[in-house]
């Protein structure tokens, strides 16, 4: 009885934290409309705070920094919603438009229209969605292969067919899932926030000067030291930068 | 012995000076040299007073590629006497082979011009054909033996607008460091194409006259001459440093390079491919067609119209393909007779560049708009293009199959304005970020599918699932199909309830029963452990069979004597006392777990 009742309890402080976030989140959306972007900007990081992961309000977030001309923060809030949902036009949209206005030149990446579309594709769905269609996969093989045992009259070709393309769904993916999770682990890239950086050769403040880079420029992350990581550009110049001059994705 | 490096000059000319006495002079490290080598001249200024104001020296050095100059100034004091001296010093690589004069340099200190006297220097470059000997026989080692970088042209004579490669390689027979292009030739007198630059070594063994070379390709060009006439393709310069090598014992090759004074250290050289003289030819003037624009090579020429059945009024658009290989920026826009009724406009263009086995070429795609006018059948002439081809000293023409377009109704006049191509397009006059989204009646939480735990336990549990179902069904299967296996798996529980039987019979008071039905249960469970009929096993069967099965003499005494018990029991009503019975049953049950565990 008394644990029905924590459940309960639990459920109703979970709906009313959702509820608290989603009425903080439109009400920063009111602080956007009337002009105040600076309002808006510290409302929609409470509701980041409080655990909301929502690729709308990354993308709200990023506008109201673009609208108080934090050009690295909105990058950086466009890049983690575009991460979220990848096929939303308005986010893609405003990614390129910040990345278009900012100092740094991006590197211009090399290949040809099959290249492009083998990338473009690979990065098509979301990480939900593989974990979905790998599940789909997953369950079918195993219910057709039980029907199979419990009713042995079933088989056939149709049966087989269905099991087959069961198991290519799974097997495909299960693989895609697994390298997209490989590559968001392995390839942690960031973007600069503070209005201009100076790379050194090690992370040390005397370190020579390596190159300079701007607010908006995207990095690898390759490793850090003691409040410093080594970020390399995109056309293979590395150094190290302080930690809070960038922001991971 | 190795020749020597020797100071060849050290003239000087001294400019008294009323209060300040002047040494200016030059020299050089070697006079005799390799091309690829480098000299050293040191220019080098002594006075009795501080040279912290004096300018720098004029000198003529354009025989060379100059590095330099690196400065330094030091102060000696001898005998109380105190001499300051600058010296600047020069690393000169030779642009070209013979003798050469070094200077005079000048300079000019407290309205004096002090002057060095020239120095001769004699540049030398060994010849490849000599390599062994030189190597070898008489000891002296020449540089270019061993490293060189040569330019080759697939062809000595082009036609103007003809493909000439030129291939520049680097020859060498040991290991280089830090290699780098330090002069390209400006190839004045053709449009250029560069089709491979190298970013690193990457060398294959070649055997030139008996000698073995690492061979690296540096970097290969496509050059079409602009004109006709006798054209150079100038020196390449390469730049590399030769690390010191150590003498490993038993190589006789080592053992030549570490005796060497060349050797002995890291050196720099500048290495100089051959010029190369190419003639060009021009384009015959005989059998131009009127349509040849300039291109050369070999080409292809394709052209379709889309769509071939409008309404007046409509666009068709006709697409020109010209692909082949040559240079692709001679190939200029076909003209096309424009049709009757046919409003044409400008063509846009696409092109794209393609390197194949070593030529240049690609595609250009011209894109017509073509508007039909009048209503009816029209007929777009064939699309002509002329190029000259080099290989067959000739001019030759594609032409095209003539294209029909369709056209039916007649154009609607819209406001004065006949087309609806000459509207004005809306232009963007501002831009900024899109809009924030709408206000939102939920949000997503921080856990998505992908890592939802839940989700992944589910997962695992599926297969689980499956393979409990699976051998679930195998373990019903043999039930129903293999009669020794299912009496197997039930004689315990076949014996339990005899045992549960004969429990019933005691506690209703009929002892004879019971004995039987505890003998029962112990003999059955035999039976339908080895799948045989209860009823023949007697005692001794019991005992041949287990002895088949290698069963204990222990274990087999036990069953004998317990069996006798029972039958004793049974036939002699009353004697069993209530402890025999409880033990007969406890006998019982270890009998038939020691039989289960044996068999």
């Amino acid at each position: 009885m008394s644990r029905a009742l924590c459940l309960v309890l639990l459920w109703c402080a979970c709906v009313s934290a959702q509820t608290a976030a989603v009425g903080l989140y439109n009400e920063a959306n009111s602080h956007y409309r009337n002009g105040d972007f600076a309002s808006a900007q510290r409302a929609y990081m409470q509701v980041v705070d409080s655990g909301v992961r929502d690729a709308r309000l990354f993308y709200n977030l990023g506008n109201a920094h673009f609208k108080l001309q934090h050009l690295g923060e909105s990058i950086l809030w466009y890049e983690r919603a575009y991460r979220l949902d990848p096929r939303d036009e308005d986010i893609a949209a405003n990614l390129l438009f910040a990345n278009q206005v900012k100092v740094d030149r991006d590197e211009e990446e090399k290949g040809n229209v099959v290249t492009f579309f083998v990338i473009d594709a690979f990065f098509f769905p979301t990480l939900s969605e593989l974990t979905l269609l790998f599940g789909v996969g997953w369950f079918g093989l195993f219910a057709l292969g039980a029907w199979r045992l419990l009713n042995r009259s079933a088989g056939g070709s149709l049966w087989l067919v269905t099991i087959l393309v069961c198991g290519g769904v799974a097997a495909a993916g299960g693989s895609w899932l697994g390298m997209r999770s490989y590559q968001q682990a392995h390839a942690v890239s960031a973007i600069v926030v503070a209005e201009m950086v100076t790379a050194r050769s090690g992370p040390d403040a005397t370190q020579t000067e390596v190159f300079s880079m701007h607010e908006g420029t995207k990095v690898s992350v390759v490793r850090g030291e003691g409040g410093w990581v080594l970020v390399r550009l995109q056309n293979g110049l590395g150094g190290w930068v302080q930690t809070e001059q960038v922001d991971i994705i | 012995m190795a020749r020597a490096y020797l100071i060849a000059c050290m003239l000087w000319v001294v400019a008294p000076v009323a209060a300040q006495e002047i040494r200016f002079e030059a020299s050089v490290d070697r006079t005799r040299l390799g091309q690829s080598e480098p000299l050293q001249l040191t220019l080098r200024i002594v006075s009795d007073e501080s040279l912290s104001h004096v300018p720098s020296p004029n000198i003529s050095l354009g025989d060379f590629h100059v590095q330099g100059p690196a400065i330094s100034t030091r102060m000696e004091m001898i005998n109380f006497s105190t001499s300051f001296t600058r010296e600047l010093g020069y690393t000169l690589y030779a642009k070209r082979r013979g003798k050469m004069r070094l200077g005079p340099a000048t300079i000019e200190i407290g309205g004096k011009t002090y002057q060095t006297r020239p120095i001769e220097v004699e540049i030398t470059r060994g010849s490849r054909k000599n390599a062994k000997r030189s190597a070898g026989k008489d000891g002296e080692f020449v540089l270019e033996d061993h490293l060189f970088v040569q330019a080759r042209s697939d062809r000595k004579r082009a036609y103007v607008g003809q493909q000439v490669t030129v291939d520049f390689d680097l020859f060498y027979r040991f290991q280089l460091h830090n290699v780098g292009f330090k002069e390209i030739p400006s190839f004045a007198g053709f449009w250029i194409k560069e089709l491979f630059v190298a970013q690193q070594l990457q060398a294959d063994r070649k055997v030139v006259e008996g000698v073995t070379f690492n061979v690296a390709p540096l970097r290969r060009m496509a050059l079409f001459p602009t004109s006709a006439g006798k054209h150079a393709v100038e020196s390449m310069v390469v730049s590399c440093e030769i690390p010191a090598r150590r003498s490993r014992r038993g190589n006789l090759l080592d053992d030549f390079f570490a005796s060497d004074p060349f050797f002995g250290r890291t050196q720099s050289a500048l290495l100089q491919s051959e010029r190369l003289d190419i003639e060009v030819l021009p384009l015959p003037d005989a059998g131009r067609p009127v349509e040849f624009t300039g291109a050369v090579g070999r080409f292809d020429l394709t052209a379709h119209a889309q769509p071939t059945h409008v309404k007046a009024g409509d666009p068709v658009t006709l697409r020109v393909a010209i692909s082949g290989q040559g240079n692709m920026s001679a190939v200029k826009v076909p003209e096309i007779q424009g049709a009757e009724g046919i409003k044409m406009y400008e063509p846009t263009l696409e092109e794209e560049e393609q390197i194949s086995n070593g030529n240049y070429g690609g595609r250009r795609i011209f894109e017509f708009i073509l508007i039909p006018e009048t209503s009816g059948m029209m007929e777009i002439p064939p699309v002509r293009f002329a190029y000259f081809d080099p290989v067959a000293e000739k001019y030759l023409l594609l032409q095209s199959a003539p294209i029909f377009i369709h056209s039916e109704g007649e154009i609607v006049e819209a406001g004065g304005e006949a087309y609806g191509l000459s509207r004005k397009d809306i232009e963007a006059v501002g831009r900024d970020i899109h809009h924030i989204k709408p206000d939102a009646q939920e949000l997503s939480g921080a856990k998505s599918l992908y890592t939802n735990a839940a989700f992944w336990l589910l997962q695992a549990g599926i297969p689980l699932a499956f393979f409990a179902l699976f051998f679930r069904q195998r373990h019903q299967q043999r039930l129903e199909g293999d009669v020794a296996y299912a009496r197997r798996r039930r004689a315990r529980g076949e014996a339990g309830k005899h045992l549960k039987r004969a429990d019933e019979l005691l506690e209703a008071g009929e002892s004879t029963a019971y004995y039987s039905e505890v003998q029962r249960a112990v003999l059955e469970f035999l039976a339908d452990h080895l799948n045989l009929a209860a009823a023949g096993l007697t005692v001794d069967a019991c005992e041949v069979v287990l002895r088949q099965r290698s069963v204990g003499e222990d274990t087999i005494d036990a069953l004998r004597t317990w069996l006798a018990r029972c039958d004793y029991a049974r036939f002699a009503q009353g004697i069993g006392a209530q402890g025999d019975r409880q033990e007969v049953r406890e006998q019982a049950e270890k009998l038939i777990a020691a039989l289960e565990r044996k068999i």
